[in-house]
């Protein structure tokens, strides 16, 4: 008999001074008998047995009590895995795919988002970031993120503070021309103690100087990140001093960046230059320099907090600040959000991180819960054919608990083997993600940093534990309930009893969803193949575009309009070449803007918009339905005319004719409808009816216009529309491509959704398959005897398998019915 | 063990200790010590308990709720724990004494008159 340890409300010692008392009560009863004290005692402790004393020792040091029961119980589990190899391995690859995908999938979100960055240095690396709370009449100007700072309010904190060894300032993503190279890099504009805060000097060279920061144009210096060093300049040791042209500012380039840094942010930086670098790189002609904006979103802040400070005490100080910059700026609150430096920091970001994240973990966790219950179906077959060995143990003694206990340990064992298993997967397959992710040359360079961390071991141990639990209490409790005569009479015909429902019920759950999953796949894919060959309401094929940026580039307008019109000139006269428009984006392009508009006596609406020169209809062949295009004259002279599409028209003036009447802009300034095209998806795929406005492209605009749209037939004409930009300006950074390719991003983004729904509903079949299985042998096991009587009374094989087939597969085809039933709602 | 001292009294049956325990406390609250004594005193020494196997016993009654322990003192005025029955050891009691009626009684059945040389 064992000792009983599930109520532990007594103590060893207690329990100890019962043994004792018991001796002594013994020893008592002997000496009255008339045996002499020293001989009672020993006789006493005779009686009450070796076995006893060794054990009392035991009971004292129950931790090793308690090891040694975990050992037998392992070694029993262990036992019983090695009886049923391919059971065993089923599950521990069941559980090593679901726990897999769910610990990749936290990876990656632990990556960008929970992770404090690793930054070195001494001292924690803090980030801030400002909320504000009725903002009275607002005004606030943003650019990159709402919770950014402006300068003066940096300074504040930077000079007031006194919790921070030092605090940065700097422009998050900048995105500039690289001499003459074709495609933009994205680097950071910094305040220049910031590679004295983030304890990350340059290799070769210096950082940024004082001096550098004292106002506009005070430093036109770089540093360049390491791998441009060594892609671009072949690690060139004499590169100080050399200059490097972003956006056609000479910048002398002072330093090389450490190998392996890579700023704080998600973007991957190429370079760094003094903010005070920002309006020169920006272009002076479009906007002021953004230096003494006090109302201006657009730097993050990052301090090193100063040594043995706290999180908490870092905010008491920063908090009494921003109260003090509360009163400076009347009519707003700020709300300050101090932490850990992360990748993903600016709370607009993490809202978006955390929505999509919590939706990918939801969406794996489910296919983990599908394993779980799955597993359980599985082990509660492996349980009800030890159910005789079980009901003996349990007659003999053995208590409920320690039963549950040793097979609990069982599936705990094949959980934790699975665990490792999928975890060591998901370092490979998070890896893997993230450089699918971030390989793309043709994208943003962005870094997901994967790798297991505490916080990722801890999920996957958690998740582990877990599923042990799950798939392995019900079973066990099942098993050993005290149910125990029927046991041992081994009654097991029960066709249809009543606990099979639940196991059914299951399977058909998992047939049902593993079959929405792989629809949802199958739509995708043709979704995929019709984006193909979707009409969205104007013609792809046959045109080419050349995109520019001459704000970029430094021109001013004046400048800008005059290489348009030399531009589409030169166009015009290419062989093979129909049409020539200019725009400020294309089709379906990613940079439509939006902007409040109304007509008189109509509530204001905000509708997105584009400015084309004449000849954009004809170019995408989008149909002008009433009116005509645009006149040389009003594109010159820059008349207020505006083409509306059929649902602006209808949304403005409502059963009216569009035609001539004024549609006013949030400055009041009036603009007279000369035409109405047709609806077309111009401004996203698949939204045809979208209020959707085109302004004439007058002078003034040309440094909006983005652009040119070419028709041709024959050849394709890019290398010959390049050189005629070219030709224009040698040292233009420009882009050619087919119309076609604005269709890139949404095929991506179907052919991801695909690929991902595909690769669940595969797993969420295998899962579905197993499930089936084991209620199919389950079934078959209860009634084995049945069979047997059945065989027995001349039933031939053929028709027993029929019926067991039947049986099985009755939940399947209502799960499936039910699959597709789900699958026809929501197509 | 201690069975081989006596051959003639038989060890406890498992599971049989349960019932004998509770049935002795139900006369009133005993020590464990006081309890070995009273079996084999009620079973004019028939039954043998083995003093190591009831402690365990008695702790996972205990466990169970069906007895409570509490310290107290002996009549030869030592220290030791007192056991006595709850409300749910007088119902285990009166179950498992009517389990064990039935099958003595369908063992006796069975075995009928006593045979010549049985």
């Amino acid at each position: 008999m064992r000792w009983q340890f599930f109520k532990r409300a007594r103590r060893d010692e207690d329990f100890a001074n019962e043994v004792a008392s018991h001796l002594a009560l013994e020893a008592d009863r002997l000496v009255q008998l008339g045996l002499p004290p020293e001989e009672a005692m020993r006789a006493a402790r005779r009686a009450f047995g070796n076995t006893a004393t060794a054990r009392e020792q035991f009971h004292e040091a129950h931790r090793a009590l308690w090891l040694e029961h975990l050992t037998q119980d392992v070694r029993y589990a262990l036992r019983a895995m090695r009886r049923r190899p391919g059971f065993t391995a089923i599950a521990i690859l069941t559980i090593a795919l679901s726990i897999g995908l769910n610990t990749t999938i936290f990876s990656i979100f632990d990556a960008v988002a929970l992770r404090p960055l690793s930054l070195g240095g001494s001292n924690p690396v803090l980030s801030l970031y400002q909320e504000f709370h009725r903002a009275r009449g607002g005004g606030r100007k943003v650019s990159g993120g709402a919770s950014l700072f402006s300068l003066p309010e940096y300074l504040e904190y930077r000079d007031q503070n006194s919790v921070f060894s030092g605090l940065a300032a700097y422009v998050p993503e900048f995105t500039a021309a690289l001499d003459t190279d074709a495609r933009p890099v994205r680097g950071q504009l910094t305040s220049c103690n910031y590679f004295e805060v983030l304890e990350a000097a340059p290799v070769i060279g210096r950082g940024f100087a004082p001096s550098e920061c004292v106002g506009d144009d005070a430093g036109p210096v770089a540093v360049i990140s390491h791998d441009l060093w060594q892609t671009k300049y072949a690690a060139d040791p004499a590169i100080l001093g050399k200059t490097v042209r972003l956006n056609r500012i000479p910048l002398t380039i002072i330093g090389v960046a450490a190998p392996g840094f890579q700023g704080t942010e998600i973007v991957v930086p190429t370079f760094w230059a003094p903010l005070t670098m920002q309006w020169a790189l920006s272009g002076r002609a479009a906007q002021a320099s953004q230096l003494h904006e006090e109302n201006l979103s657009w730097l993050a802040v990052i301090g090193r907090l100063k040594e043995r400070l706290t999180l908490s005490g870092a905010r008491a100080n920063l908090r009494v600040i921003a109260a003090r910059l509360d009163q400076k700026y009347s009519g707003r609150t700020t709300r300050l959000l101090v932490e850990k430096a992360r990748l993903l920091a600016q709370p607009e970001a993490r809202g978006i991180v955390f929505a999509v994240g919590g939706v990918f973990l939801a969406a794996v966790g489910l296919v983990l819960l599908v394993a779980c219950a799955n597993l359980a179906n599985l082990f509660l077959v492996r349980a009800a054919s030890r159910q005789r060995e079980i009901a003996v143990r349990l007659a003999t003694g053995a208590s409920r608990w320690r039963i549950v206990r040793q097979l609990l340990t069982e599936s705990l064992l094949i959980a934790l083997l699975g665990g490792c298993l999928g975890t060591v997967l998901a370092q490979g397959s998070a890896s893997a993600i993230a450089a699918l992710i971030t390989s793309d040359p043709g994208s943003t360079p962005l870094r997901i940093p994967v790798g297991i961390d505490l916080r990722v071991f801890g999920y996957a141990l958690l998740l582990t534990v877990g599923t042990g639990l799950a798939f392995g209490l019900a079973p066990a409790l099942q098993a050993t309930r005290p149910d125990l005569i029927r046991a041992l009479k081994q009654e097991d015909y029960d066709p249809e009893g009543g606990r099979t429902w639940l196991r059914r019920s299951l399977v058909g759950i998992q047939v049902a969803v593993c079959l929405v999953l792989l629809m949802a796949a199958g739509l995708l894919l043709r979704g995929l193949k019709r984006a193909q060959t979707v009409d969205p309401g104007f013609v792809m094929n046959g045109v080419t575009t050349l995109s520019f940026d001459l704000q970029r580039e430094g021109y001013t307008a004046a400048q800008a309009s005059a290489f348009e019109l030399a531009l589409a000139t030169s166009l015009r006269g290419l062989p093979g070449v129909d049409e020539v428009a200019l725009a400020a984006t294309v089709p379906l392009g990613s940079a439509h803007t939006s902007s409040p508009f109304r007509a008189p006596e109509n509530p204001q609406l905000s509708v997105e918009l584009n400015v084309v020169s004449a000849g954009f209809f004809r170019s995408v062949r989008i149909p002008l339905v009433r009116g005509r295009d645009f006149n040389s004259a009003e594109t010159a002279a820059g008349g207020h005319v505006v083409i509306v599409n059929e649902s602006a028209a209808r949304k403005f003036w409502p059963g009216q004719d569009a035609l001539g009447k004024l549609l006013h802009d949030s400055q009041d300034r009036g603009y007279t409808v000369v035409g109405v095209a047709r609806d077309a998806e111009v401004s996203a795929l698949g939204q045809e009816h979208v209020p959707f406005l085109f302004f004439a492209a007058t002078p003034s605009e040309g440094l909006e216009i983005k652009t040119a749209i070419v028709r041709s037939t024959g050849s394709d004409p890019s290398s010959a529309i390049r050189a005629a930009a070219l030709s224009l300006d040698p040292d233009l950074h420009i882009n050619t491509g087919s119309l076609r390719d604005v269709l890139g991003p949404y095929l991506q983004v179907s052919a991801l959704t695909a690929a991902l729904s595909a690769i669940l509903g595969a797993l969420a079949l295998l899962l579905a398959s197993i499930g089936i299985y084991g209620t199919v042998a389950y079934a078959v096991w209860r009634r084995t005897r049945e069979i047997g009587i059945r065989a027995a009374l001349g039933a031939d094989s053929g028709k027993v398998i029929g019926l067991i087939v039947y049986q099985a597969m009755r939940p399947v085809a209502i799960g499936a019915v039910i699959g597709t039933g789900l699958c026809l709602g929501a197509s | 063990m201690s069975t081989n001292k006596a051959v003639d009294r038989a060890a406890i049956l498992q599971g049989t200790l349960d019932l004998l325990i509770l049935r002795t406390l139900a006369l009133g609250a005993h020590h464990g010590h006081g309890i070995v004594l009273a079996i084999q005193h009620g079973s004019r020494e028939a039954l043998l308990v083995d003093h190591g196997s009831l402690y365990p016993a008695l702790q996972r009654m205990e466990a169970n709720g069906w007895i409570r322990g509490k310290w107290g003192v002996s009549d030869n005025n030592r220290r030791a724990r007192f056991y006595e029955l709850t409300a749910d050891g007088r119902k285990q009691l009166s179950k498992e004494a009517g389990e064990w009626r039935r099958i003595a009684q369908a063992v006796t059945l069975v075995l009928g008159p006593e045979l010549a040389g049985g």
